[in-house]
């Protein structure tokens, strides 16, 4: 099962391209998509989910002959909300008659997909009275509706307390195994936790596209250590890309992403996510 | 999908308790038109012993005319102006007359039964007065215009030999043709209902989970269905409670009686029965509805503000009422609401030579104008 995205092309009317000959294959799997802000990858999600026409590319799909993956997509917005007046699992059932998705038992099918994402107990309640996590979940749960094959997920874990934000990387990484799974967010921790590929994007293109592994070990030896006092801190703040400070005592432990050695004392310290985003975009996420 | 969406915005606690408060408040406002108050107790305006006995009376000479019936008007008015000569005027009520008294019952004989009687009676050399006048202008525009000849034609045969079999109790069907309020009250709900259609679901985001379904046109086909039904049934509901409300304070009749049978529509265009007048007051009612619904779907596909869509599509709504006053009846989209202008008198327009009632084209701009602002929401909406 492919999902290839060729030459995605899309500007907006003051000519700024949101997407610049964008191509990427996907295969089953978890993706992350990582990039600062403007980078395109909302432009890239309503591509793909048909909210938006490209200006030019394509997208191809294939699982054995099936092209045809719109019928095939799940798709939870950011800042997805539901009709407070519904149900659970009447918003399950209304998925599943927007997806044209048929079952012997639709209230059945639609109780097996809130088990998945343990909303099972809460079905009968509606929307209006589900917590902020609640509704997540059932936004997690109306993507799932119709067994999709492709998975997107655009901002899922904002807002999210930290137990919330746990149990939804529990129910992504169940569903990797048959799927392709985009998850677009701003929480590089997110990505870090559940996807095992990561997509670098920025100015509309893609930068790159690894494994974390991968990502990693090619900034190797240019993340930095060093322990300061504060001076010497905010000067490094000032002119490198700092990743992380930690205060000890009245000293400071800097994090540096640089491609030289940015103090005497600085030692190579194993990169992470976040020293990625740091080194190719400057921020992160 | 349609279950969903009058899951979405009908069923909710908001609609049903106002649908039902303007239902008591439809209920309000006639019992208003019917009722003075004095001293906090309800009085019958105009409710004196005359009206007691008008009714009385009307059960007994009111619907099918027979000769039995006239003769026995006749009999009875001798019988009450003999009666008034003997008794004068008197203040106590007594037994033995309609009103308690022998003056009121010699006046409802003379100013309501007999010329009721009497509408009945000559209506029938009156319309073919008119047809015979009508007739006679074909004859002479025959040279000048073929549009009058043929309109003065139509005139003629639309006239000739009616009759009215029927003594209507007429104040009734005027009430009920004249009646507007709750046209009034189902627009506001429409307004209420319908201006967050689109808007609500572009304001949770919902649009984004409709277009990336790929049923983006069965999506906006059940609102549209949701719009059209919810169109319909306001306008029976609140059309049906009109009657039921009329009849039970003004009393509606003769439903097979002619339109004309009441005086007030002696020169109605059209040769119908009280009963598909009915009809034609509901369809017609509700097809400005149907385009009043039209334009609060496409209002509502502008921006994410059900609010701002409810202001506009008021705004709207109030456009159409002013245009009512000074555009000519074959125009007037918001006049098809109060009937009685279309059976009070004939009005065509000319259509290339042909002579339209003004009512078809009425109609017929009013669904050409819904069609369009359809067609525009199927295309702007869930874009």
């Amino acid at each position: 099962m492919t999902l290839q995205i060729r030459e995605l092309s899309k500007a907006y009317s003051k000519g700024k391209k949101a997407l610049d000959s964008f191509t990427l294959t996907l295969e089953k799997g978890v993706y992350g998509i990582l990039g600062p802000n403007g980078a395109g990858k909302s432009t890239l999600i309503n591509c793909i989910t048909g909210i938006i026409k490209a200006d030019s590319g394509s997208i191809i799909f294939d699982d054995n002959g099936d092209r045809d993956y719109m019928k095939r997509l799940g798709f939870l917005p950011q800042n997805q909300d539901f009709y407070p007046n519904f149900t659970a699992r009447e918003m399950i059932l209304y998925s599943m008659a927007l997806k044209d998705v048929k079952a012997d038992d639709p209230k059945a099918y639609a109780d097996e997909i809130l088990k998945r994402v343990n909303l099972y107990d809460d079905r009968n309640k509606k929307v209006g009275a589900h917590s902020g996590g609640m509704k997540q979940r059932l936004g997690i749960a109306q993507a799932l509706v119709g067994e999709p094959k492709i998975v997107i997920f655009d901002e899922p874990t904002a807002g999210l307390d930290p137990k919330e934000r746990i149990r939804f990387r529990n129910v992504i990484s169940s569903l990797a195994n048959d799927k392709i799974v985009i998850l677009a967010t701003h929480i590089v921790t997110d990505i870090a936790f559940i996807a095992k590929n990561v997509v670098l994007m920025d100015k509309g293109r893609m930068i790159d596209c690894a494994s974390q592994t991968e990502l990693c070990s090619n900034i190797y030896g240019k993340v930095w250590e060093t322990v300061t006092d504060y001076d010497k801190g905010m000067e490094l703040m000032k002119e490198k890309r700092v990743s992380n400070v930690v205060s000890e005592g009245e000293l400071f432990n800097v994090r540096v992403v640089s491609d030289e050695k940015p103090t005497e004392d600085a030692v190579s310290v194993q990169p992470s996510l976040e020293d990625v985003c740091i080194y190719h975009f400057g921020e992160i996420g | 999908m349609l279950k969903y969406e009058i899951k979405k915005y009908i069923l909710k606690p908001s609609v049903i308790l106002c649908l039902i408060l303007f239902l008591l408040l439809n209920i309000g406002k006639y019992f208003e038109l019917f009722y003075h108050f004095d001293g906090g107790r309800a009085i019958v305006s105009g409710y004196t012993a005359l009206s007691e006995g008008e009714s009385k009376l009307y059960e007994k000479y009111g619907g099918l005319i027979t000769d039995e019936k006239i003769e026995m008007l006749k009999s009875e008015l001798k019988t009450a102006e003999a009666k008034l000569k003997e008794y004068g005027i008197i203040e106590e009520p007594m037994e033995g007359f309609y009103t308690g008294y022998p003056y009121g019952d010699a006046e409802l004989f003379k100013n309501t039964f007999i010329p009721a009687y009497e509408y009945a009676i000559f209506y029938f050399r009156y319309s073919n007065e008119i047809s015979e006048a009508a007739r006679q202008n074909a004859v002479y525009y025959a040279e000048f215009s073929d549009y009058e000849v043929r309109k003065n034609t139509l005139i003629s045969s639309l006239y000739k030999n009616r009759r009215v079999d029927y003594c209507v109790k007429g104040n009734g069907w005027s009430a009920f043709f004249d009646y507007k309020f709750s046209s009034l009250l189902v627009i506001f709900l429409l307004i209420f209902i319908l201006s967050p259609l689109f808007s609500s679901e572009r304001a949770g985001g919902f649009d984004r989970l409709i277009i990336s379904s790929g049923k983006r046109k069965a999506a906006i086909r059940s609102k549209l269905i949701l719009a059209l039904l919810l169109s319909f049934f306001l306008t029976i509901i609140f059309f049906f409670e009109d009657m039921l409300i009329i009849d039970a304070f003004s009393g509606l009749d003769c439903f097979n009686a002619p339109i004309y049978a009441v005086s007030e529509f002696q020169n109605c265009s059209f040769d119908i029965t009280l009963f598909e007048s009915c009809v034609v007051s509901a369809v017609s009612r509700f097809i400005v509805m149907l385009c009043f619904t039209s334009i609060i779907c496409f209002l509502s596909t502008f921006g994410k503000n059900t609010a701002v869509s409810g202001l506009l599509s008021f705004s709207v709504g109030a456009l159409f009422v002013l245009l009512s006053e000074v555009l000519p009846q074959s125009l007037d989209i918001a006049g098809l609401v109060y009937t009685s202008d279309l059976f009070r008198g004939f009005s065509v327009v000319n259509i290339f030579g042909f002579p339209v009632f003004s009512v078809v084209t009425a109609i017929l701009l009013t669904l050409i104008i819904a069609t369009l602002f359809i067609i525009a929401t199927v295309r702007r909406a869930f874009r």
